[in-house]
């Protein structure tokens, strides 16, 4: 066989994920990210400018059901609809110490799209548990944390920073992604 | 005209079977009920919806559900569906190889004549005793034959023989109200949560089976226990009441509301002795989801219906684990203080107020309540830390209205070294207090 004729790397991935029914990974549509966030995984954003990344995500992905949960509510949800955020797409929830308990309850639904955690889940087992419950609802978990965290099961990592001051502007930074839209496709 | 039987062998409770009939309204409105074994209905008219195997199929399902093993055959008519139920052993019966004990189907299809069944049986001995034995044989006698030989009722059987399209249907009537009931053996006694869901279960899917034949869906459920009557138990029947905020339709999504409201209670207050009974009644109803799937609106397989149905039941779910308030929708008032700016709701889609360029914009996260801090020049001393303050915007008085004791504020957003914006206000009395930041 010719070596121009041998069928390219990802066209026999294309060809393994249509013979095993798997369906190919989608992403959201993010300005500030080149080829998109992957849905169906843990994210976690860090940085001074975390909230207002993931409501411009939000803003920018209307048809999104989000259920979003804080252990104390700090939210502002007047900020939220300010930011373009359509209120009546995101179910809010104070959960106190009964957040897994009451993030998985919602994951099994498969109503949501998008889940947004105040701070990242340290214990393993649980962000396992957490990452199978992401995958099969094909919802992005998204951990908005003080500091990244270096756990496997955790698949896009992304700065959000502000600019200097005097500018309400942030800067975004890619750390760590495993699925890229060009390399699925 | 086509008519499906569902035969029962072993008769059960007679509120079970109506339990039965009042579900399959899903397949036709046109039901009738023979005591105890049998329910009669007219599927001619809903050919297009479904064929007659998947008819069976569902049937059969249905039927399952509720705790019933059905023999279902279809016919023409009542009387013949009936005697093919009944008589026929192995798929492929005809009406003219069932036996001659059969003509008591068509002589009382609706079970409602004890002495004509027995002239019919007078007659089926006498037929026996000629050597008739099948229904074809049975045909093969001349007509005119029939009333001098054997009797008017002969004549009769005949006729819904050859056709009983004509039979008049006697009314039934369902129940108005919907109300379930199951007494537990005493092997069954149960004093936990997860064997009482377990025989919940049954129960609500007989309930929630009636309602969906009747197109209705749960939106007050009133559901009791009750406990045997030992000397240190004070009240033998625990009954709770469920508001559900998006009314129900199936088990599915009433059983984790169930779940966690047994689960808070019975923790709170145990049950100290056995639970023989369960019953469930539904207190109000509303119109439901169509007996028959929605086709036009429909996203992803699931109708808008059934995704509210989900998260009304997820909803109901989470606020009996976290407590009322703690899971809602977030509804924007037109208040301009930050924490009357927006109210917690139970609504999805409550009317939003329109925010745009009417102030600036808010910060995204916010304190409970306000954090003194100290300024010293351009040092801001907070939770301890000191940060140096780059710039402060112009300011932003909010007051309320004069009714309300509550002094005016006069918020600043002051940019900090590093990037990070605090929402800062000061009081008459010039103190200062961190409100939110924009993060």
């Amino acid at each position: 066989m010719e070596r121009q004729d041998r069928p390219q790397l990802a066209e026999i991935r294309e060809k393994l994920t249509q013979w095993n029914g798997i369906q190919k990974r989608e992403f959201l549509n993010c300005d500030t990210v080149p080829g998109g966030v992957p849905r169906g995984v843990i994210c976690e954003i860090t940085g001074s400018a975390r909230t207002e990344w993931i409501l411009r995500l939000l803003q920018q992905n209307p048809s999104l059901h989000t259920f979003w949960i804080e252990e104390q509510l700090t939210i502002l949800p007047t900020a939220m609809q300010q930011r373009g955020v359509d209120l009546s797409r995101v179910l809010i929830a104070e959960a106190g110490d009964r957040l897994f308990q009451a993030l998985r309850k919602a994951l099994r639904t498969k109503l949501f799209e998008c889940v947004v955690l105040p701070g990242a889940i340290e214990e393993v087992k649980m962000l396992k548990a957490l990452q199978l419950f992401a995958r099969e609802s094909n919802a992005t978990v998204f951990f908005l944390s003080k500091v990244p965290m270096h756990a496997w099961a955790i698949a896009f990592q992304l700065s959000a920073d502000w600019n200097h001051p005097g500018v309400h502007t942030y800067s975004v930074e890619v750390i760590k992604s495993k699925f890229t839209r060009s390399e699925s496709s | 005209m086509k008519v499906a039987c569902l035969f029962f062998h072993e008769s059960s409770s007679q509120s079970s079977l109506y339990s039965l009939a009042e579900a399959c309204f899903r397949f036709s409105p046109q039901i009738s009920v023979r005591e105890p074994e049998a329910i009669f209905i007219e599927i001619g008219k809903c050919k297009s919806l479904y064929s007659d195997r998947s008819f069976v199929l569902r049937a059969q399902s249905l039927a399952r559900r509720l705790g019933w093993v059905a023999k279902i055959a279809l016919s023409h008519d009542i009387p013949s569906s009936l005697a093919l139920a009944r008589h026929s052993g192995a798929s492929g019966s005809t009406l003219n190889s069932l036996p001659i004990e059969a003509l008591i189907d068509f002589a009382d299809p609706f079970g409602v004549d004890p002495l004509g069944r027995k002239s019919v049986r007078v007659m089926i001995e006498s037929l026996k005793s000629l050597g008739v034995e099948t229904l074809s044989e049975f045909k093969q006698i001349p007509t005119a034959s029939l009333p001098s030989r054997f009797g008017g009722l002969s004549l009769l059987c005949r006729q819904r023989l050859e056709s009983a399209s004509d039979l008049l249907w006697p009314s039934w009537n369902p129940p108005e109200h919907f109300k379930e009931k199951l007494e537990l053996l005493p092997s069954e006694y149960c004093s936990e949560i997860e064997p009482l869901l377990f025989y919940s279960k049954a129960m609500l899917d007989r309930l929630f089976s009636r309602l969906r034949g009747r197109s209705l869906r749960a939106e007050r459920i009133s559901f009791a226990i009750e406990l045997e009557k030992y000397s240190t138990v004070k009240n033998p029947t625990r009954e709770w009441t469920f508001e559900l905020i998006t009314p129900q339709g199936s088990t599915l999504g009433f059983l984790p509301i169930l779940r966690e409201r047994l689960n808070r209670d019975l923790s709170q207050a145990p049950i100290h002795s056995f639970v023989h009974t369960l019953r469930c009644s539904v207190l109000a109803t509303t119109a439901g989801r169509s007996t028959q799937k929605d086709f036009f609106n429909n996203q992803d397989g699931n109708s808008h219906l059934d995704h509210q149905e989900v998260l009304g039941s997820l909803f109901g779910e989470l606020e009996e684990f976290l407590g009322k308030n703690h899971v809602f929708w977030a509804r924007t008032t037109e208040e301009r203080l930050p924490e009357k700016s927006w109210v917690r709701s139970s609504q999805k889609g409550a009317p939003q107020a329109d925010l745009e360029n009417r102030y600036p914009k808010r910060p995204t996260r916010i304190f409970k309540s306000p954090v003194p801090v100290s300024i010293i020049q351009d040092r801001i001393l907070f939770k301890g830390r000191k940060f140096k303050s780059i710039c402060w915007s112009k300011l932003e008085r909010l007051s309320l209205d004069w009714l309300n004791d509550t002094h005016a504020r006069n918020y600043y957003q002051v940019e900090l070294e590093g990037g990070r914006t605090l929402w800062i206000f000061s009081d008459p009395q010039h103190h200062y207090f961190v409100h939110g930041y924009y993060e």
